[in-house]
């Protein structure tokens, strides 16, 4: 049974990711799972400095989901080196390096950081994240500057290249085009849709932010149609994510065109979710006498 | 020692006059031990309603028999919103996914010092450890009204260290709980006065700052409770803002002492 994928040069030796904000650095995992099986481990979103994010009030349960407004709070690039990969990379696992600026600048600042790092395999840019002002908002909505933001990271960067894109668009296809014009070698689809909610009694937002992203089986239906529209819209390949809880969600993703998969907001559920997915994966292959996991991609018959 | 496991429900008990329950739940997998002021997240298994576990102070630890080779987790809960109405209707032998020992607890109480337990309403699920750890020593308990009581556990309780008090009167004196703790330093400060005083508390954030402008000749350690995905330090959703900066409540709390945290907001 072959289970290795390839993510743009990356290669994994199974589809099943860690999506990044859902799985620290990694290594608070280790008690919880053998990060050994797990394909790649994408850290917490990180930036040139260290960041506090939002005020609390950070995270609401709703109905098969919930909101966040953590605000991309990290320790910083320099501290991730330092402090968390030295034993990150004692695993035999892949490590994507999620990254973000507040400037086309910063962007290429931390992409250049990160990859003069011994261990990270593949960086994953963020234009996405729901909780930041509407400037910035702009990278990960407005193509041509998406373009041009992924074109920065992309001269600060040998590593693989994987451009994380927002579902709170119009096109997900037009916006899967622009990173692929600006030099992305994969796309993570997609990050969390913005949503809120209020507390009835005091009528005060649930979320300090007002607004978070919200993620869990709740938006599953919505991410998968995404990753579909996206993977018929370019060539590189997608990594699919969205409220994916089991193997069977997996496998789902994969038939609309997703090359790998990455799993989040269910660590917080099963911190062993990761591995129990990938079980599963293999469970449906055996069933169904899937030799190559490669040749379920895109593979929903219409 | 492995802090996620499976576990089933053996005892799901349901008060008659108010919505606190206890729920009585069998390990499947040997346990770290569990501090007073520690939690677990629990949640049925494979359910997505609610979706993330729910964090719930460890009240008891029953030692293992030949029934549970593992002990049992006794709490004490309060249903309140969506997931803990859910969990209350849970039968016995449902299985639950859990996390915990998590958190870190009430500090130990050193020789010489004094210890003075503070709960309102369904705080005390979380104090019953210091109870249990710390048997006979002075405890302030308020509620709103005595159908909210939780007196399970405090039945041999000795009566002159029990101080209760309720919003109506109905059981104990009427009022608040912490004008009970006042009169009482008051005229036994004496008691004291070899050595410190900690106050351990758990309640209401409206009682934390109301001790807070007490001005307490003590050290005051209260546990938060916050909405929470992870519990274990990974998600930073329960942040709670100290005189350091941000703190996580699952993993550098849930007990804080109470001059570190900011109440305001």
């Amino acid at each position: 049974m072959n289970l290795s994928v390839d993510i743009g040069g990356l290669r994994l030796k199974n589809p099943v990711v860690t999506a990044s904000g859902t799985f620290a650095y990694g290594v608070e995992y280790a008690e919880f799972l053998d990060l050994n099986q797990i394909g790649a481990i994408t850290v917490k979103g990180l930036s040139t400095r260290p960041s506090k994010g939002n005020r609390p009030g950070r995270v609401w349960e709703t109905p098969c989901g919930m909101l966040n407004a953590i605000g991309l709070q990290n320790i910083g690039i320099d501290a991730f080196i330092k402090d968390k990969l030295p034993e990150l990379k004692k695993y035999d696992t892949k490590i994507i390096a999620n990254f973000y600026g507040d400037t086309i600048e910063e962007y290429a600042e931390a992409a250049a950081a990160l990859s003069a790092a011994d261990g990270i395999h593949a960086l994953e840019m963020n234009i996405s994240c729901p909780n930041k002002q509407a400037g910035w908002l702009a990278f990960g909505t407005d193509p041509a500057l998406t373009q041009k933001v992924v074109a920065a990271a992309r001269g600060a960067t040998k590593l693989p290249l994987i451009v994380k894109l927002s579902p709170n668009v119009t096109s997900i296809a037009d916006m899967a085009r622009a990173a692929v014009d600006g030099g992305a070698d994969a796309l993570s689809v997609v990050n969390t849709i913005t949503g809120m909610a209020i507390d009835i009694e005091s009528r005060r937002p649930r979320l300090s932010n007002i607004v978070g992203g919200l993620s869990g089986p709740a938006i599953r239906p919505i991410a998968l149609r995404m990753v579909y529209e996206a993977a018929r819209a370019v060539k590189v390949p997608v990594i699919g994510m969205g409220g994916i809880m089991t193997g069977a969600d997996a496998i789902e993703f994969m038939l609309a065109g997703a090359s790998a998969i990455a799993v989040g907001t269910v660590n917080f559920v099963n911190p062993a979710a990761a591995v129990e997915i990938l079980e599963g994966i293999k469970q449906y292959m055996a069933g169904h006498s899937i030799d190559d996991i490669n040749s379920l991609v895109g593979g929903m018959i219409c | 020692m492995n802090r996620f496991f499976s576990a089933d429900i053996i005892r799901n008990f349901q008060s008659q006059e108010s919505r606190n329950f206890i729920l009585e739940v069998r390990p499947h997998a040997a346990l770290g031990s569990a501090l007073p002021g520690q939690f677990f997240m629990l949640k049925q298994a494979g359910a997505v309603d609610p979706l993330l576990m729910r964090p719930f102070s460890l009240a008891d630890f029953i030692p293992p028999n030949e029934n549970n080779p593992n002990g049992s987790l006794m709490f004490v809960i309060h249903a309140i919103g969506r997931g803990t109405n859910i969990l209350r209707r849970l039968p016995k032998g449902t299985l639950l996914t859990v996390i915990g020992p998590v958190g870190a607890g009430f500090p130990p109480v050193s020789e010489g010092e004094t210890l003075i337990i503070v709960a309102g309403g369904i705080g005390i699920a979380s104090v019953f450890g210091l109870i249990f750890k710390y048997p006979g020593v002075p405890l302030f308990y308020g509620v709103r009204t005595k159908e909210l009581m939780i007196d399970s556990g405090l039945l041999n309780y000795p009566q002159d260290k029990l101080h209760i008090a309720s919003d109506d009167g109905s059981v104990g004196d009427e009022g608040s709980v912490l004008d009970l703790l006042e009169r009482y330093l008051e005229r036994d400060g004496a008691i004291h006065s070899g050595g410190r005083l900690k106050i351990y508390a758990c309640g209401p954030h409206s009682m934390y700052k109301a001790m807070a402008k007490m001005a307490l000749d003590a050290d005051v350690y209260v546990s938060l409770e916050t909405p929470m995905a992870c519990g274990v330090g990974t998600c930073l959703g329960c942040a709670v803002e100290t005189v350091g900066g941000l703190q996580m409540v699952c993993k550098d709390g849930p007990v804080f002492n109470l001059k570190d945290i900011l109440l305001d907001g």
